[in-house]
Order: C-alpha cells, then sequence, then structure tokens
C-alpha cells in the first residue's frame, strides 16, 4: 500500500494491445490498494519516425521545434493508457510536463530537471487512483517545451519517485540488468542487484538499460530502481546503494561510433587545454577518454561520438583559431568496451587478467578508473574483445 | 507594428513533407512583403483520424478530457515541421500550442468553445519579427487541460486569433477555392460564389457544408474580420465572407446536405420523464440537437412520440452511447440511419411558402418521401431517405441555382 511509480518504455507500449495488458498491470496494483504513477515513452518508434520527417524537411533542425515535435509521442501514449485504464473503471488522468510543472534548464535536446512540483502531482493522487505522466519532457520557467535526451523517460520517472521519496519500478522489454547485452550475449548473467556507481558507469558506457541521469538522481536521493520485464513475472534487478556479493567484475558494456580525436604539436602551455576544454563544455558536447601528453609540444587526444564530429569541428575551430598550422586528426570507426565492478576497488589483479583476455587485440586506448576500464578497439574487434573479456571474468 | 494577416492550412494542405515545404514558402512570401503572420495549422492528413482509431482500439467510450489530450498532438506535429521548414528557408518562425498562445476555452472537452483570446506571446514573437506557428483546433481550460475545439476548430482558432490580434485579414486555406453554391465534389454545375454574408455561411456550415466552421464564421462576424477562403494549390478564385447589406442579396444562396444524421424516436409516457432522462443524456454526451419534434398521440396527453435529429460525425464512442440508450429505454427507442438532411440556404426564405411548395412539388414529382422539414428565415431543411440524397440535390440546384440566371 502507498505511491508506485513506474516507467514503461517504447517497446512495452508499441500497440494499443500492449496498452491495454498495461493497463490491467496498473489497475490490478490499484485493487490491491495502491496509487500508481505511471511515466510512459512514446509507441514504438515513434521517435524515430518523427525525427525522420524532421530531417526531410531540413538537415538544421531548430531544437526547440525538434522538442516540440518529439514530445507529441509521450502525449499520445499517456493519453491511450489513461482511456485505456478510464474503459476498465481506473480513475485515472494523463498529465504533461506543463501541467505538472516539471521545470528544466532551457537546453532544448537535453535539458536538465531543475525542479518539480510534488504538491501537483500528491494533489492529483487524491483525486484520481492513476496518473500516467508523459516521460522524457519538461518545461522551462518561459513555459517552452523541453526533452531531457534520450531515455529521459526514466529520469522523469526517477525524479518523481524522488520527490515523493518512494521506489521506482522501470519496465522494458528486458528482464533485469544483465552482466552483458543479453540480445547479443544470450548466456549474460541477471544480476540481482547492481550498485549505483556501476550502474553509472554502465549506462554512460552504452548500456542501455537506464538513462545516466535517473541513477545519478536515484544515488542522490537514495531512491531504489526495481528493472524488469513488463510482460513476463520473472524477477528482475534492483539498483541500489550497496549489495553484499562482490565480484570484482559485474558487467561488461561496450559503446560503437567512437571516433578518436587528436590534436598534436600544440605549443606547451596548458591554458589551451583548459580553453578547448571549456568550449566543448560550453557546446554541451561531451568526451571521454581523454590523453594529454607532452613531450616536444602538447598532444591532446579524447573520444567522441561520431555524431556529433561536426559539433567538435565548430567548438575547436573558435579555440584554435590563432593556431592555424594545428594538425587535428579526426579517426572514426571505433568501438568502446569496458568493464565495471564496484568490487574492482578492493581486488587486485584485474588489470593483468584483463590484459591476458586481450591479448591478440590491437587495442587502441585504455583508459580506467577505480570502477571501471575501457578500451578502444576497431568496430570490427569488438565482438572477439567482448568475449574474450566475458570468458575471463565469467560474465 | 506591421499589419498583420492571420493564415489557417487544413489537413489535405499539410498532408505531407513536400505539402508543408510549399505551405512554407508561401508563407514566407508574405512575411517579406512586410506582413506580420500567424498561421495556423490543423493536422496533417488522416493524423486526427488514426489517433480516433487508436482510441477507439482500447475503449468504446473513451474519457472525453484523454480525447483532447491525444488529438491535440496532431497540430503540434504540424506546426514544429512547418517552423523548421520555414528556419530552412532563413524565415525565424516560432511554433505555439494553443495553451502557449493563450487560447482559453471552457472544459466543454472534445467540443469546446472559445471564451477569452490572450495572445500576449504571439504578439511578442511577432514584435521580434517571428513568424508565429499555432497549432489549431486546441486550446487550454481554466483547469490547465488541454481542450479542443470540435469539427473544423481550425478555423475556429485561426479568426478568433485574427480578432485578437486585429489582423488585416484571415485566409482559410484548405482543398477547394471558395464557397460554391452546392459541393461541387457532387454537382458539376455548382456556381463559385466571389463573396457570401457572415449570415449565409453560418447557415451554410451549420447545414453541413464543410468549407469553413460556423464558430469561426461567428467570431469573425462580431470581431468583423473578412475571411479569404482560398484553395492551396490552387490560387485564382476566392470567396470573401464579410458583411453584406440584406437588401443585396434575395432568393436562393446554396443547397447543402449533412450525411451523418440520425433520427432517434422515443415513445414515452409524460408521467415517466423519460423525455427529460432522454434529453439530458444528450447533452452530458454533448449531441448536438438539429431538430426536434414532440408529438401527443393519445388524447389523454399521457403517451408522446419525441423525435430528435442529431448529428453523430463529431461524438467519440457513438456506438457505445447508442448501446447504452437501447439497453435504457429498451423497444421505447428507435434509430434511423437511413436518413440525410438537404437544405436550402437564403434570405428571407420564409417570408411566402413560395420556396416550400415548389421545392416539395418537386420532391412528390419524382418519389422522393420527405421525412421531416424544419425552416427558419435563413434556411429551409428536409430530411429525405439517404438513396433519394444526390437526386434532390441535383432537382433543388436546377431548380433555384441554376434556372434563376
Amino acid at each position: 500500500m502507498g505511491t508506485i511509480v513506474q516507467k514503461y518504455g517504447g517497446s512495452s507500449v508499441a500497440d494499443t494491445t500492449k496498452i491495454k495488458k498495461i493497463a490491467e498491470k496498473i489497475a490490478k496494483r490499484v485493487k490491491e490498494g495502491n496509487k500508481l504513477v505511471a511515466v510512459v515513452s512514446a509507441m514504438g518508434k515513434t521517435t524515430d519516425n518523427l525525427i525522420g520527417i524532421a530531417k526531410e524537411i531540413t538537415n538544421d533542425i531548430v531544437p526547440r521545434e525538434l522538442d516540440m515535435l518529439l514530445t507529441t509521442g509521450e502525449q499520445v501514449t499517456a493519453a491511450l493508457l489513461s482511456i485505456a485504464l478510464n474503459d476498465i473503471g481506473i480513475k485515472s488522468k494523463s498529465m504533461n510536463a506543463f501541467q505538472l510543472e516539471i521545470l528544466t534548464t532551457d537546453d532544448f535536446n537535453a535539458a536538465r530537471i531543475k525542479n518539480l512540483k510534488v504538491e501537483k502531482i500528491e494533489k492529483f493522487l487524491t483525486e484520481f487512483d492513476a496518473i500516467i505522466v508523459t516521460g522524457f519532457q519538461g518545461i522551462t520557467e518561459e513555459g517552452e517545451i523541453t526533452t531531457l535526451g534520450r531515455g529521459g523517460s526514466d529520469t522523469s520517472a526517477v525524479a518523481l519517485a524522488a520527490a515523493m521519496n518512494v521506489n521506482c519500478e522501470i519496465y522494458s522489454d528486458v528482464a533485469g540488468i544483465f552482466s552483458a547485452d543479453p540480445r547479443v550475449h544470450p548466456a549474460a548473467k541477471k544480476l540481482k542487484n547492481v550498485a549505483y556507481d556501476e550502474m553509472l558507469e554502465m549506462s554512460s558506457l552504452g548500456a542501455k538499460v537506464l538513462h545516466s541521469r535517473s541513477v545519478e538522481i536515484a544515488k542522490k536521493f537514495n531512491i531504489n530502481i526495481y528493472c524488469g520485464s513488463t510482460f513476463s513475472d520473472e524477477e528482475g534487478s534492483y539498483v541500489v546503494d550497496n549489495y553484499l556479493e562482490e565480484p570484482s567484475v559485474t558487467g561488461i558494456s561496450s559503446m560503437d561510433k567512437q571516433t578518436q580525436v587528436t590534436i598534436s604539436k600544440l605549443p606547451l602551455d596548458y591554458t589551451i587545454t583548459h580553453d578547448i576544454f571549456e568550449s566543448v563544455a560550453k557546446h554541451g558536447l561531451n568526451v571521454d577518454m581523454i590523453s594529454v601528453i607532452s613531450n616536444s609540444g602538447l598532444n591532446i587526444s579524447f573520444t567522441i561520438i561520431e555524431d556529433e564530429k561536426h559539433n567538435f569541428q565548430k567548438a575547436l575551430s573558435e579555440v584554435l583559431q590563432d593556431l592555424p598550422k594545428l594538425n587535428i586528426k579526426y579517426q572514426s570507426g571505433y568501438s568502446k568496451v569496458s568493464i565495471v565492478g564496484i568490487g574492482m576497488k578492493s581486488s587486485s589483479g584485474v588489470a593483468a587478467k584483463y590484459f591476458n583476455a586481450l591479448k591478440n587485440i590491437p587495442v587502441k586506448l585504455v583508459t580506467t578508473s577505480e570502477i571501471k576500464i575501457s578500451c578502444l578497439v576497431e568496430e570490427k574487434y569488438k565482438n572477439e574483445a567482448m568475449q574474450a573479456l566475458i570468458k575471463m571474468f565469467g560474465l | 507594428m506591421n499589419k498583420i494577416i492571420v493564415q489557417k492550412y487544413g489537413g489535405s494542405s499539410v498532408a505531407d513533407v513536400e505539402k508543408i515545404k510549399k505551405i512554407a514558402a508561401m508563407v514566407a512570401a508574405v512575411r517579406k512583403e512586410g506582413f506580420g503572420v500567424a498561421v495556423v495549422v490543423s493536422a496533417m492528413g488522416k493524423t486526427t483520424n488514426t489517433l480516433i482509431e487508436l482510441a477507439h482500439s482500447v475503449s468504446s467510450d473513451p474519457a472525453k478530457r484523454e480525447m483532447d489530450m491525444l488529438l491535440s498532438a496532431g497540430e503540434r506535429i504540424t506546426m514544429s515541421l512547418l517552423c523548421m521548414a520555414l528556419n530552412d528557408l532563413d524565415i525565424e518562425a516560432i511554433s505555439l500550442t494553443g495553451s502557449q498562445s493563450g487560447i482559453i476555452t471552457n472544459d466543454r472537452h472534445t467540443d469546446a468553445r472559445v471564451i477569452e483570446v490572450r495572445p500576449i506571446r504571439v504578439q511578442d514573437e511577432m514584435a521580434k519579427g517571428k513568424v508565429v506557428v499555432i497549432g489549431g483546433f486546441q486550446g487550454v481550460s481554466y483547469k490547465r487541460d488541454v481542450t479542443t475545439l470540435g469539427r473544423g476548430g481550425s478555423d475556429t482558432s485561426a479568426v478568433a486569433l485574427a480578432a485578437a490580434l486585429n489582423a488585416e485579414r484571415c485566409e482559410i486555406y484548405s482543398d477547394v477555392d471558395g464557397v460554391y453554391t452546392t459541393d461541387p465534389a457532387l454537382i458539376e454545375e455548382a456556381k463559385h460564389l466571389p463573396e457570401i454574408s457572415y449570415q449565409q455561411m453560418q447557415e451554410m456550415s451549420t447545414a453541413g457544408a464543410k468549407v469553413i466552421n460556423a464558430q469561426a464564421v461567428q467570431f469573425a462576424k462580431e470581431a468583423g474580420i473578412i475571411i479569404y477562403a482560398r484553395s492551396t494549390f490552387n490560387p485564382g478564385k476566392e470567396t470573401l465572407i464579410k458583411t453584406i447589406s440584406s437588401g443585396e442579396t434575395k432568393g436562393v444562396t446554396g443547397i447543402v446536405h449533412e450525411n451523418d444524421v440520425v433520427r432517434i424516436i422515443l415513445s414515452y409516457n409524460k408521467e415517466d420523464k423519460e423525455f427529460y432522462e432522454l434529453l439530458k443524456l444528450l447533452e452530458a454526451k454533448q449531441v448536438g440537437i438539429k431538430e426536434l419534434n414532440v408529438t401527443e398521440t393519445e388524447k389523454e396527453n399521457i403517451k408522446s412520440k419525441a423525435s430528435f435529429v442529431v448529428s453523430f460525425k463529431n461524438i467519440y464512442g457513438w456506438e457505445s452511447f447508442k448501446s447504452n440508450l437501447e439497453k435504457r429505454f429498451k423497444d421505447k427507442i428507435e434509430f434511423d440511419y437511413d436518413l440525410s438532411a438537404l437544405s436550402i440556404i437564403g434570405e428571407g426564405l420564409n417570408r411566402d411558402n413560395e420556396i416550400l411548395l415548389e421545392s416539395l412539388k418537386l420532391f412528390d414529382i419524382e418519389n422522393i418521401g420527405i421525412a421531416g422539414i424544419s425552416t427558419t428565415s435563413y434556411r429551409l431543411s428536409f430530411l429525405l431517405p439517404k438513396n433519394k440524397l444526390e437526386n434532390g440535390i441535383i432537382l433543388l440546384h436546377k431548380k433555384w441555382i441554376e434556372d434563376k440566371i
């Protein structure tokens, strides 16, 4: 008994048959005496289709208008789910970000939630048994519609749960969190528990289970996230602060379409390093696997997502325009493969095993943190590298 | 401040990406002439119908508030795409929802009425030199709920905005180049009308003409905004909807029909209050009554018969509503779907009975049985069997339009 926040992803609401099944699922929980807040994504491939139409119109999509376009997807799902619930006698209301006043920054396409008025939703819950919330979206102080970036519905759900101080259930077509992507590696093991920090590394490393921002919020407010399958009763996984059994390596993930940027022969002046990354940050771009080496000059390299190459060129040209003779190299076609585990902190020999597993694979770059090791390999070596690591660490 | 033009593009005008690009070019041209431009758009092509089908696949009687949340997504897709297309042509543009545009309505979901327009944001953006693209058909209630304005509601959005913005004119673009004496898709001899009065246009729309929504005409009349009804991709002709002093128009202007009508007949005892119950149920479902007749069938004044002619086109979940009525009133209620409404629109129609008598004579010769008649001074309506409708239109159009000139 109490309030439950749930989130249903795009594949779970892909058609009206599935939406009706979810309505039944929610109804069951309501009849057990709970109040439900369900956050929904757009139906199936809707978001991709909308982006496709926008691209037919222009190559240079205005970010504000893209958000106006994409947020219709969740509104359709939310309304349909609420219609289905009312049809089976559950008092339900769909609410969008404007109505719930989910306030965000004004970074269109990648806004961050600043504040949400929990009194609003609590008031609606006294009148209704289920509130269906459009995921992925927010509004700015000026009333502009924003989106939270790909996978942002997870963040909507966890932020609502955090504001109401309840746990959050996230449903998708995958029955939990696995040591490796079960769609590619069928032998991957389901993890009963995953620590926030592990999950954060895994989300940002390309494991598509949870939006990293949602895990950050869960960690900050100490909210547990349950990840389970929408249409099966199989037990899922819990994302928690800490758990007892800690194998040294918990999971493996990969991310394709990596581009390595190398800037060589910079003058030996470290303010330039600062200027470069400041400009990158100002453009809202993300970098990873940074390496700065100085010998005769300064050589900086880092990885970016291939699709953002154009934006990086813009950002770099702004700071480096006074240094026309620079050599900036963009090398595409890489994958990043990472292993993660909070147990790494307390076990030794992980690195030795890691390099042993990869001894026959040309590794371009390696970076480490306390709980992860990542390497950059050409895309064609990705599967081989993953197989070797899965075998070595028993994932 | 520049002079403002409000344009509205209907669903068939924005049906695909190519059309949206063409419209962007049209809007850009008007903007470059120096006008402030507000563009009201409908949902693309069959989007609204697709969304309604989705709703019906999860519920036979979908909740109205949720229908509005669902359907308003359609216009938002169009408006953001049109803005992208305008920006691609280097025309600064911004899209606004009904709510952001300050279109405030009552909370009669799926058929809301515009109460007030506070276009502050629209004016702000126009002052920055931007073309403002507005999602038609939608508004926001004082409860902050999304509402929709019913069939043809985008016309109402456009005219209401034109009035609030004190626009120079309101241009309504669709796939027909204005108003005809009858449906040109059915009758080849239909004549184009270069102008028509607000009053007569309202009557034509109420009687079933699809060119423009009746409430929109009402708004235009109140604000004195001239409506230009034009074809999007076939420029040339147009119809001006404006004030025309009644001395200038005489006789019949048009022949209009409506197919989606049903006659509900209730046999009841006055003591049982069933008549009032049915009236209340129809009101709760927001079913508009076009015609109502009550007759006493027995002298003692106890047994009566009521006949309601209603339009069910815009009623979501009609079938489930109908089966509820059948459950409630059992064999006392009958539904007759085999009827269409055919109306003669004009000026001073009931001054004498000449037009009525002549028309009835024609129907008689052709063996068209008339199931009901109603009159106002601007409209003369007949209920006739669906399979006789086309014949009826041809007869009346020939008699009152073609033969008159």
